[in-house]
């Protein structure tokens, strides 16, 4: 193990269980990842509902579903902001227009959520929006 | 391939979306008004958006319609004497926090509390 003294405890406590748990790099700093582990989910939903909100997302047979274990969902307005210009807002099961968090055409919101969190999306009448999604875990 | 710490950095269980309409006031220092009202219980995360002048549709709003965002000391008494973060229109800034930190926000003192508020959207995590 090399690194200066004082060491910070985190890099003893890494020294302690450094040949089961973790490393920590030359320079002593411990080597941490955020990086999903093993899957990742992309899914599309045209969102129609002016009325209700619409569980999001949803699998290609139109059923609510989410990544089990997941850690980061990206949801992505993919509407041509030249042609079909409409945002989409995002929430809870109680989202509306009025309160929901908005996405712009050709934006996204990356939330760093586990599928405890079930999100619903909402459009305005008559202005559809294709939302994809990507989830990892 | 070296053997890595992995921190799960997700939000487990709390979701909510608020709206905040954000007036100027007559006369003076406008007041800051609290992003939201009432901070939710257990969040770790808020992500504050300027999502223009109130009423407007989507994507009407001029984007130079500042909002200025920070902590209970924020001001904006003039375009020279401001403290807090600005942001224009579709603009955002997300900050780890939980509900013991309340966030502010301030409008420009010189737009016209007859016309002009914002619709500030609020997203919380925890």
């Amino acid at each position: 193990m090399t690194g200066a003294w004082p060491r910070a405890p985190d890099q003893r406590a890494a020294e302690h269980h450094a040949s089961t748990a973790f490393n920590v790099d030359e320079n002593g700093y411990l080597l941490v990842t955020q990086a999903a582990s093993s899957q990742i989910v992309a899914q599309a939903k045209t969102v129609t509902d002016a009325t209700a909100s619409t569980p999001i997302p949803q699998n290609p047979s139109g059923v609510p579903t989410s990544l089990v274990a997941r850690r980061r969902v990206h949801l992505r307005n993919f509407n041509n902001p030249d042609t079909e210009f409409a945002h989409v807002w995002v929430g809870g099961r109680d989202v509306t227009t009025s309160i929901g968090y908005p996405i712009p055409p050709y934006e996204e919101l990356a939330l760093d959520v586990t599928d405890a969190i079930q999100l619903y999306a909402i459009v305005e009448t008559d202005k559809p929006v294709d939302l994809r999604s990507l989830e990892l875990a | 391939m070296k053997e890595r710490l992995q921190i799960d950095t997700s939000l487990g269980c709390k979701l909510r979306t608020t709206s905040v309409q954000l007036r100027a006031k007559t006369g003076g220092t406008p007041d800051r008004q609290q992003l939201p009202a009432t901070p939710m219980l257990g969040r770790r995360l808020v992500r504050v958006l300027n999502f223009g002048r109130f009423g407007d549709p989507p994507g009407a709003s001029p984007p130079l319609l500042h909002i200025m965002v920070g902590d209970q000391r924020v001001r904006w008494s003039s375009a020279s004497d401001a403290s807090g973060l600005p942001l224009r229109v579709y603009e955002y800034v997300e900050f780890p926090i939980d509900e013991s930190v309340p966030l502010y926000a301030v409008l420009d003192p010189t737009l016209d509390p007859a016309q002009d508020s914002v619709d500030v959207r609020v997203l919380e995590l925890g």
